[in-house]
């Protein structure tokens, strides 16, 4: 069976730059896994999100190499409705995707759009709200929400089209940390209830080794990592070379495993580290 | 569950379906149009208010709109009065000034014309928040889409009536930076003052949306906006006895006053 998600060296230069904006990017993505994508800011995260669900090239004048396969479409041909009943995409600020008076209105938009029954929007809207624990909230408007909710909003949003895959770009970067939590705890749950594969972009490196089963990191328009969170944390200098802090377990981890303590793999949450630990003084 | 019915309020006016109010208030506006003496365009404005009245909307939201427009209102009548051709002089106050226009007198149809001219603007200013004040955007745009507008177009109107709050809010956001920064917008200032201000709040006010735009295009087509299928509307809405009674009463004023044009009467 091929893979859910391919990219096979491809590069994109946005309209009146010099240099791309990602360079020669390939990998691939398997149904149900969890990415977190990482990298300091302004390394391509965004612009490989976009590419996801075809908003690049379509909606850019840029131009764009390689070839891709999106859950079987190809974003140089077909159109964003159609990449978007395989993709949900959470743009990095939630504020600017909401433009509906209410909460239901917000959440119907996406199959109105794609023409389903008014039923089945209903029953989706009614799902993806409950979901995402915006229940009781149909006739707010979606402004008034806090940041926490509106984030979750525009997740029930591109849920409620029941994508298989939900690429979502920095979504707990403006809220506080029950916000987060509360926004990372719908995601995990995309994951592990609903079976979705997950692309998240984020800078919390904590939310990366307790739910991402594989890290990419991106640095300066390159894809320079691709592995499990153990492996990839425990390239310290690689990772401060990318402006990139590890988890302050993987940081005492590491600094144990210089001093020759025998840690492997790498602890990367703290129960994996007491765990470790355990073990070395039991024998 | 979810309330998806609009029509549990409180006024007769929001009770209304949008296509009615859109109809009704079109004609309101054509027969502003088509006659231009000042009695015939003032019984509109009564009809106008009274159903300003009967939409419950307050009075100060009126008198808000025409602080800005008396300025407006006076230097039209001055003109219209001192520079319209007619016949029927009332007052002379000098020779002629062929120079700028200005026959030396003022004339009865200069004045009514005058006065026509600001009645109807008033009219017109009026007519349009009643619409957008007492329907909610995604029934009028409901209302658009029903009457045959395409469901981009009719999107795009509401949306952009929409986003004018917040455009608002975050005009008033970027002049408390700028205030900060010594950026100031005292009216008593200079003009050029005045104008760089105006200039510095408007850069970053449509850079900004410009930005936003970019954004808020990806999120409506990562939401399937434009597909190329019959799209389902969760709202709807459907003419009631009232509606029938209203659009009949419409038409048949619609039709009196197209034929009381035709017969001469309502201008002068
Ligand atoms: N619309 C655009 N037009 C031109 N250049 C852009 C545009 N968006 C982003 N860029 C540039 O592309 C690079 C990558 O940006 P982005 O993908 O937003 O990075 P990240 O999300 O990792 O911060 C940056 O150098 C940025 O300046
Ligand atoms: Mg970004």
């Amino acid at each position: 069976m091929s893979a859910l998600v391919e990219f096979n060296n491809v590069t994109y230069t946005y309209a009146r730059s010099t240099k791309p904006a990602i360079e020669d990017i390939s990998f691939s993505i398997e149904p149900g896994e969890f990415v977190a994508l990482i990298g300091p800011s302004g390394a391509g995260k965004s612009t490989l999100c976009y590419c996801f669900n075809g908003s690049i090239p379509q909606l850019f004048n840029g131009s764009m190499s390689g070839n891709l396969n999106i859950a079987g479409c190809d974003p140089f041909e077909d159109d964003i409705p159609v990449l978007a009943q395989h993709v949900g995409l959470v743009v990095q600020n939630a504020r600017t995707q909401l433009f509906n008076v209410t909460v239901i209105q917000e959440v119907g938009f996406g199959c109105e759009n794609l023409g389903l029954p008014r039923p089945v929007i209903l029953e989706r809207v009614k799902q993806a709200l409950d979901f995402v624990g915006l229940s009781g909230l149909e006739e707010r408007e979606p402004t008034a929400l806090s940041g926490g909710q509106q984030q979750r909003l525009a997740i029930a949003c591109v849920l409620a089209m029941d994508p298989e895959i939900l690429v979502l770009d920095e979504p707990t970067s403006e809220l506080d940390p029950i916000g987060a939590e509360q926004v990372m705890d719908v995601i995990a749950r995309m994951n592990q209830e609903l079976g979705k594969t997950i692309l998240l972009v984020t800078h919390d490196m904590e939310f990366v080794t307790k739910y991402a089963s594989r890290v990419m990191l991106l640095n300066d328009r390159r894809l320079i990592m691709d592995g499990t969170p153990q492996e990839i944390f425990s390239k310290v200098e690689l990772l401060a070379q990318s402006r990139i802090r590890p988890p302050q377990v993987c940081e005492v981890a590491e600094g144990l495993r210089q001093l020759g303590y025998r840690l492997d793999p790498l602890p990367v949450t703290l129960d994996d580290m007491v765990q470790s630990l355990k073990v070395l003084r039991h024998g | 569950m979810m309330n998806i019915d609009m029509r549990t309020r409180k006024s007769p006016m929001q009770k209304l379906d949008g296509r009615t109010k859109l109809i009704a208030l079109s004609v309101i506006f054509v027969l502003v149009l088509l006659f231009s003496h000042p009695a015939y365009i003032l019984a509109l404005l009564g009809v106008v208010m009274v159903i300003w009245w009967s939409a419950k909307l307050p009075l100060q939201t009126i008198k808000d709109l025409f602080k800005y427009f008396l300025v407006i209102a006076v230097i039209i009548l001055v003109v219209q009065i001192f520079f319209y051709p007619g016949q029927t002089e009332l007052i002379r106050l000098s020779n002629p000034v062929p120079a700028i226009g200005f026959s030396g007198f003022i004339t009865l149809e200069g004045i009514l014309f005058g006065v026509a001219m600001v009645l109807r603007l008033v009219v017109i200013m009026i007519v349009a928040p009643l619409m957008v004040l007492t329907t909610p955007l995604p029934e009028l745009m409901l209302a658009l889409v029903k009457l045959k507008i395409p469901y981009r177009f009719a999107f795009i109107m509401t949306t952009a009536l929409s986003l004018l709050p917040s455009i608002q809010s975050h005009a008033a956001i970027i002049q408390q930076a700028q205030l900060c920064r010594g950026i100031t917008y005292d009216t008593a200032g200079k003009f050029f003052t005045k104008l760089r201000a105006s200039v510095a709040l408007l850069v970053p006010l449509i850079l900004g949306s410009f930005r936003d735009s970019q954004t808020l295009e990806i999120a409506m087509s990562s939401r399937a906006f434009g597909a190329p299928v019959k799209r389902t509307f969760l709202l709807d809405s459907q003419f009631s006895k009232i509606d029938y009674l209203i659009l009949a009463v419409t038409i048949a004023i619609l039709v009196t006053g197209i034929v009381l044009r035709i017969l001469g009467f309502g201008v002068y």
